[in-house]
C-alpha cells in the first residue's frame, strides 16, 4: 500500500525504458506461475509433514499450495511488472495490451476494470444459474433424480450460494457499475489507485475458480453460512469455501477502500457533497460497510480455517458453536444491506431520467442510507432467534422492525418520484419498476421473518429461501439488469433492441414470481431448506416450482443473448441516448480513455429537470462542503 | 387533487378486495395444518401481519401501476414533466408517522405479546410438568426419551424412533446435540429450536388433535439445520394420542423394555 | 532518459514531485486502508474474551519483553528513517532504514522463540487464540520487514525528496500501527 504511492510514480517517469510483452498472455502466465507456486508449495509442506499412506495432498499442504498460488496468479497475470519491479525501484516495465486482449490482462483502466468484472459477474451468475437449474431438476421428484448423493446436491447449494453471494451480488454492481461510473459521475479521470483496481479485480477469478473447484476436495455441505462445527466435519472442499471467499472479500475490500479516497478526492470542481449523484452516496456507503465487516469476516473465516488445518478449537464441540453465528452474521446482515444499498442507488438514477421529474424527498433517501449503514450492525442475531431465549429475541425484533422504517424512505422516494411526473416506460424503467415490486414483497415477507413466533415457524424452511430470493434477485438483480440496459449504451456505444428487452423483463418478471412466489406456500407447509429429497406430498408443488424455475432460467439466458447481440451489432447510439443529466452522459459512448475532453465544472445539481430549478445545496451541513477542497465555490467556467 | 382521489379510491377498493379474498382464504387455511397451542399463536399473528400489510403492498403497487397508466409521456412530446416538485411535508411526514406507527405496533404486537403467549403456554407446563421428553439429536437420528416412565429412546415395531405424545397435554422437550447443530421442528406444530452441541435447551409443544405423521404429514420431526449427508433423512414419525390411548402405550413400552433387557 | 538503463546501479533520480493535495489523498488513502487492518485486530481481541474469558495461562514471560523492547527500538529508528526522507537525507534515510530492518528482524526472531516456549495447547481456547493473535501479528510483521527491505533496496534507485517521501512515510506508519497492535496484544494476552 505504502509504496504504492511513490513507486507509482516512479514507475510512471521512465516511461521511454525498454517496456516488455511477457512472453505468455498474461492468463496463460498466471495460470502457470499459479500452478508452479501450488506445487512447490504443496509438495514442500507434504516433504514435512509425511502424512501416511503417501498421499499427496494434504489440507494443510492445499491450503498453503493455494496462497502461492493466489501470488503466483497475481504476479503472472501481470503483477510482476506492475508491482514487484516497481517494488524494488525498478520501472514498471508493462504495455497494456491493445484491443480485446486488454480484458485478459492486468489493466490500471477504470474501465476496462468495471467491464472485466461485469463480465465476470455475469459469467458467474449463469454458472451458479446452471447449478440452480441443476438443483430444481433434482427438486422434480421427491427423491434423488439427478445428483447420486445427498452430499453432492448439498454442495450444490452451497457451491450456488456462496458463488451469488460473493462473486455475483457483492460484485457486480460495486466492482462492475462502481468502477465504471463512480469517476465518471463525479468528473475524474480514474481511481486514486489503479494499480490496486488491476489488482483488486483479478482476485475474483481466482476466488470463484476455488469455489467453483470445491468439487474436487469433496465439496462442502454447509451452505454458504459455514455453521460449525459442522464446517470442521465436512468434506475437505470446506477449506476452498474459506479460500475462496477470503480471496472475494480482499477484493470487494480494495474496491471498497478505492471509491472512498475517489469519492472524497477526485471530484471535479463544483460536485459538491450535496450534489453527488445518488449512485455514488449508495457506493460511498456500501464501500463504508465493506470496509468494516468484510475485514472481520475475512478474520473469522481464517480462524474456521485454523479449526480445521492446526486444528484449534474456536467453534468446536470445546469452543462455542454459537460464536461462529454471531461472528457469521454480524458481517451477515451489514452484506444484505451491502447488496442492497447499490440497487437503491440504481433505482434512484434510473427513476428521475425516465420519469422527466426531479428526485423527491431527496435528503430522505440519504438519511436511510446513513442509518441503515449504522443500524445494520444491530440486527444480526434475527437470524439466530431460533438459538436464543424468548426475552432476547425482543431487542432484535425492536432492530429489526426499526431498520425497515429507513428502508422505507427509498420507497418514499421513488414514489413521490413518479407521482405526477411523465414517464417513459422503457426496459431500465420497467426493471427498476419491477424490482421496486419484488424487493416490497422481499421486504413485506421480512416484516413476518421480524416476529419472534412466526419466526420460529417459517426460520429454514423455504418461506426464508423465497424471502432472501426476492430481496436479492427480485431487488438487486432486477436492479443489476436495469443498470445493464441502461449503462450498457454508455459502455459500449451500442443500443440495446428494447422490444426483445422488454420481452425478456416481462418472461424474468413471470418465471421470479412464478418460482419464488410458491416457495412462500411450500416453507408454510413445512419444506425445510437445504434437503436433496423431501416427502411426497410437498412433489406437486415441488414440480411446478421447478418448471417456473426452468422458464426464469430461459428468460435469463435469453437477455444475456440480448445484450451479446447488442454489444456486437447494435444500432451506434450518441454521448446521451436517454437525455440523462448526471455527468457520464456528458462524454462520448464509449468514453474516451481519459474520460473527459478537460475536466468538467459542475454548477448545479444532476436531478433538476423541467422547472424544477437548481438544485438546493441543503442536505448536507455547510461545514462539509466548505471543508472540501477541490471544489472552489466559484468555479464557473465556460 | 383529481389524481389523489381516484388513487386513493382505486387504493381503498382493491385494499378491501383483497383483504376480503385473504378472509376466506385464511379461513381455508392452506397455510399450515397447525394442530397445536403454539402453532395457533403463530398462525394468528401471521393473520394478523397479513391483514395490516395488505394495504401497504396494494399502496405502492397501485401506485406504482397508477403513475404508469396516467403518468405515462404520450410518444409525441418527450419534455420533462410540467410539476416538478421536490418536497412536499405532508406525503413526507404521513409516511414516515404511519411507518414508525406501524412498525412499533408490530414489535408490540404480535410481537412481544406473541412471545408472552409462548412463555404463557410454557409456564403452565413448568408448574405441572405433565410430560417431559428427552430429545437426543445426533447424525443423523432423533432419539426420544421419556424419564418420568423410565423409557429410553423408545421405537415404534419396525424399530424405528417415534415420538408419541399425548393429546392436549403441553409437554416439555429438552434437546441434546451430540455432535453438531441442528434443529427440532415439528411443522404441525409450529415452531422449531436449534439444538447445540455443549448446550441443553427446551422447548413446549401443546398438540390439540390427535393425529399422526400417515394422516398429516406436518406432523413429523424434522430437522432444520443442515448437518451432513443424511440431513434430509433427519426425520422421526410422530403420534398423537388421546391420553387413555397414550396411557397404553406407555404401559406397553414399559413392558416391552422389560423384556427386552 | 531513453538511456536509462534498468540495469545501471548507479542511476540514482529523485522521486516523482506530489502537490501537497496528491499527498494528502495517498495519505488518507493509506489510512482507510488501514481501518480495515485495524478491524482485523479488534476482532481477534473480541474472540479472545468471547472464548477465554480473561483467562491468563501462564507462559513465558521473559521473551515477550525482549520483543516489545525491540518493537519499541525498532518504532524509534524508523520514525528516525521517516524524518530523515521528509529532508530528503537520503543516506541517514538508508542508514536508519537498515537498522530498523535489523531490529525488525530480531524481534521476529524473538517471537519465533516466544512462540516455540509458549508451550500451550491450541486445541484448548486460550491456547488457540494465543498463537492466532501472536501469529497473524507475526505475519504482519513480516510483511513490514519486507517493506523496510524492499524500501532499503529502492533507496538504490530513487532519492526520496521533501515533496515525496509517502512511500518511506506509509512503510512507517505500517510498522508503528503493529508495536502499537503488539503492546495491545502483549497487555490483552499475558495480562488480563
Ligand atoms: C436463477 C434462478 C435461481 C434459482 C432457481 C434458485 C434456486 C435456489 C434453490 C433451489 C436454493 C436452495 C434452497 C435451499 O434448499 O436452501 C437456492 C439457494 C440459494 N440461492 Fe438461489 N436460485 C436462483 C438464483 C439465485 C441468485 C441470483 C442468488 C443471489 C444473487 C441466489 C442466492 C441463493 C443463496 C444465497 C442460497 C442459499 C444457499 C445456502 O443455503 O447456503 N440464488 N437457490
Ligand atoms: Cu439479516
Ligand atoms: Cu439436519
Amino acid at each position: 500500500m505504502a509504496t504504492e504511492m511513490g513507486a507509482q510514480h516512479t514507475g510512471e517517469k521512465e516511461e521511454s525504458a525498454p517496456q516488455h510483452r511477457p512472453s505468455l498472455p498474461p492468463v496463460l502466465r498466471g495460470m502457470v506461475w499459479g500452478g508452479i507456486a501450488f506445487a512447490l508449495l504443496n509438495f514442500f509442506v507434504i516433504a514435512i509433514q509425511r502424512p501416511e499412506y503417501g498421499a499427496l495432498v494434504s489440507e494443510v499442504s492445499v491450503s498453503v499450495g493455494m496462497g502461492g498460488a493466489l501470488i503466483g496468479w497475481l504476479l503472472g497475470i501481470g503483477g510482476y511488472e506492475t508491482w514487484l519491479l516497481p517494488w524494488f525501484g525498478r520501472p514498471a516495465a508493462w504495455r497494456e495490451p491493445e484491443g480485446w486482449q486488454r480484458y485478459f490482462s492486468f489493466s490500471t483502466d477504470h474501465k476496462v476494470i468495471g467491464i472485466q468484472y461485469l463480465i465476470t459477474a455475469t459469467g458467474t451468475f449463469l454458472v451458479a444459474g446452471m447449478v440452480a437449474m441443476a438443483m430444481r431438476y433434482n427438486l422434480m421428484t421427491p427423491s434423488l433424480n439427478l445428483f447420486p448423493t445427498s452430499v453432492a446436491y448439498e454442495s450444490a447449494v452451497s457451491i450456488h450460494g456462496t458463488l451469488m453471494l460473493f462473486a455475483v451480488s457483492v460484485v457486480a454492481i460495486v466492482g462492475g457499475f462502481g468502477n465504471y461510473f463512480v469517476p465518471l459521475m463525479i468528473g475524474a479521470k480514474d481511481m486514486v489507485f489503479p494499480r490496486l483496481n488491476g489488482i483488486s479485480y483479478w482476485l475474483i477469478p481466482f476466488g470463484v475458480l476455488t469455489i467453483l473447484l470445491s468439487p474436487l476436495l469433496g465439496g462442502f455441505v454447509t451452505g454458504w453460512t459455514g455453521y460449525e462445527p459442522l464446517a470442521a466435519r465436512s468434506p475437505s472442499g470446506q477449506i476452498f469455501y474459506y479460500i475462496g471467499v477470503f480471496t472475494l472479500g480482499l477484493s470487494s475490500l480494495l474496491t471498497a477502500v478505492n471509491v472512498i479516497a475517489t469519492t472524497v478526492f477526485l471530484r471535479a470542481p463544483g460536485v459538491t457533497w450535496g450534489r453527488l449523484p445518488m449512485f455514488v452516496w449508495a457506493m460511498l456507503v456500501t464501500s463504508l460497510l465493506n470496509l468494516y465487516w468484510v475485514p472481520s469476516i475475512g478474520t473469522t473465516f481464517i480462524l474456521g480455517l485454523l479449526d480445521r488445518l492446526v486444528p484449534t478449537d474456536f467453534f468446536g464441540q470445546g469452543g462455542l458453536p454459537l460464536a461462529w453465528q454471531s461472528l457469521f452474521w454480524l458481517f451477515g446482515h451489514p452484506e444484505v444491506y451491502i447488496i442492497m444499498l447499490p440497487a437503491w442507488g440504481i433505482w434512484l438514477e434510473v427513476l428521475p431520467v425516465f420519469a422527466r421529474k426531479t428526485l423527491f424527498a431527496q435528503r430522505w433517501a440519504l438519511i436511510g442510507f446513513i442509518v441503515i449503514m449504522l443500524m445494520s450492525n444491530l440486527v444480526w442475531a434475527h437470524h439466530m432467534f431460533t438459538d436464543m431465549g424468548n426475552a432476547e429475541m425482543i431487542p432484535f425484533m425492536l432492530f429489526t422492525e426499526l431498520i425497515s422504517i429507513p428502508t422505507g424512505f427509498m420507497y418514499l422516494v421513488a414514489l413521490g418520484t413518479m407521482w405526477r411526473s411523465r414517464i417513459r416506460l422503457t426496459t431500465p424503467m420497467i426493471l427498476v419498476l419491477m424490482s421496486l415490486f419484488n424487493f416490497l414483497i422481499g421486504g413485506l415477507s421480512g416484516v413476518f421473518l421480524a416476529d419472534g413466533p412466526v419466526n420460529l415457524a417459517v426460520h429454514d424452511s423455504y418461506f426464508v429461501v423465497a424471502h432472501f430470493h426476492y430481496t436479492i434477485i427480485g431487488g438487486m438483480v432486477f436492479a443489476w439488469l436495469a443498470g445493464m440496459y441502461y449503462w450498457l449504451p454508455k459502455i459500449t456505444g451500442h443500443a440495446i433492441n428494447e422490444v426483445w428487452g422488454k420481452i425478456n423483463a416481462v418472461a424474468i418478471f413471470i418465471g421470479f414470481n412464478a418460482t419464488f412466489g410458491q416457495m412462500f406456500l411450500a416453507g408454510m407447509h413445512g419444506m425445510n431448506r437445504r434437503i436433496a429429497l423431501y416427502p411426497a406430498y410437498l412433489a406437486h408443488q415441488n414440480l411446478w416450482i421447478s418448471i417456473s424455475a426452468f422458464v426464469l432460467g430461459a428468460a435469463f439466458a435469453s437477455t444475456m443473448v440480448n445484450f451479446g447481440i447488442a454489444w456486437v451489432r447494435g444500432r451506434q447510439v450518441g454521448a446521451n441516448p436517454w437525455d440523462a443529466k448526471t455527468l457520464e452522459w456528458k462524454t462520448a459512448s464509449p468514453p474516451p480513455k481519459e474520460n473527459f475532453e478537460e475536466i468538467p465544472v459542475v454548477t448545479e445539481g444532476f436531478y433538476g429537470y423541467g422547472n424544477a430549478g437548481a438544485e438546493p445545496e441543503i442536505f448536507v451541513p455547510r461545514v462539509a462542503v466548505a471543508a472540501d477542497p477541490p471544489a472552489p465555490p466559484t468555479g464557473v467556467s465556460g | 387533487m383529481r389524481h389523489i382521489w381516484i388513487f386513493g379510491a382505486i387504493w381503498v377498493v382493491l385494499t378491501a378486495i383483497a383483504e376480503w379474498a385473504l378472509s376466506s382464504y385464511i379461513a381455508s387455511d392452506p397455510f399450515y395444518s397447525v394442530e397445536g397451542v403454539q402453532a395457533h399463536i403463530a398462525l394468528d399473528a401471521f393473520d394478523f401481519l397479513l391483514r395490516l400489510v395488505v394495504p401497504v403492498g396494494t399502496f405502492v403497487t397501485v401506485f406504482i401501476l397508477y403513475s404508469i397508466l396516467r403518468f405515462r409521456a404520450d410518444r409525441s412530446s418527450q419534455q420533462d414533466s410540467p410539476h416538478q416538485f421536490r418536497y412536499n411535508p405532508a406525503f413526507t411526514w404521513s409516511w414516515v408517522g404511519v411507518s414508525i406507527a406501524l412498525n412499533l405496533l408490530f414489535v408490540i404486537h404480535p410481537g412481544i405479546t406473541g412471545l408472552q403467549q409462548l412463555w404463557a403456554s410454557a409456564a403452565h407446563a413448568q408448574a405441572s410438568s405433565e410430560v417431559d421428553v428427552e430429545v437426543s439429536a445426533s447424525q443423523w437420528e432423533w432419539q426420544f426419551s421419556y424419564p418420568q416412565y423410565g423409557l429410553e429412546d423408545v421405537v415404534n415395531q419396525d424399530g424405528q424412533d417415534e415420538l408419541v405424545l399425548p393429546e392436549g397435554k403441553t409437554v416439555k422437550f429438552t434437546l441434546e446435540s451430540e455432535d453438531v447443530v441442528h434443529g427440532f421442528w415439528i411443522p404441525a406444530l409450529g415452531q422449531k429450536k436449534d439444538v447445540i452441541p455443549g448446550m441443553t435447551r427446551t422447548i413446549y409443544f401443546t398438540p390439540t388433535v390427535a393425529d399422526d405423521t400417515s394422516h398429516n404429514p406436518m406432523m413429523r420431526v424434522q430437522c432444520t439445520v443442515i448437518c451432513g449427508a443424511g440431513h434430509p433423512y433427519m426425520e422421526a414419525d410422530v403420534r398423537v394420542l388421546p391420553q387413555a390411548q397414550f396411557d397404553a402405550w406407555v404401559q406397553q413400552q414399559k413392558k416391552l423394555s422389560a423384556s427386552g433387557s | 532518459m531513453a538511456s536509462a538503463r534498468i540495469s545501471n546501479e548507479t542511476s540514482v533520480h529523485a522521486a516523482e514531485a506530489l502537490t501537497p493535495e496528491q499527498v494528502r489523498m495517498y495519505a488518507a488513502g493509506f489510512w482507510i486502508f488501514m481501518v480495515s487492518e485495524a478491524i482485523i485486530f479488534i476482532t481477534l481481541f473480541g474472540v479472545r474474551f468471547l472464548l477465554a474469558g480473561t483467562t491468563v495461562l501462564p507462559t513465558n514471560r521473559i521473551i515477550p519483553i525482549a520483543t516489545t523492547v525491540l518493537l519499541l527500538a525498532s518504532g524509534y529508528t524508523s520514525s528516525v528513517s521517516s524524518r530523515a526522507a521528509a529532508q530528503g537525507e537520503n543516506v541517514r534515510l538508508r542508514q536508519y532504514v537498515r537498522l530498523t530492518s535489523l531490529l525488525a528482524f530480531l524481534s521476529l526472531i524473538s517471537v519465533a522463540i516466544g512462540w516455540a516456549t509458549a508451550g500451550l495447547d491450541p486445541a484448548k481456547q486460550y491456547g488457540g487464540i494465543f498463537y492466532t493473535i501472536i501469529g497473524y501479528h507475526a505475519f504482519h510483521e513480516l510483511v513490514g520487514l519486507f517493506l523496510f527491505v524492499s524500501l532499503l533496496i529502492r533507496t538504490r534507485r530513487i532519492a526520496y525528496t521533501p515533496q515525496n517521501h509517502l512511500a518511506v512515510q506509509g512503510t512507517v506508519w505500517f510498522w508503528e500501527f503493529l508495536i502499537v497492535v503488539w503492546i495491545l496484544a502483549y497487555i490483552i494476552l499475558y495480562f488480563i
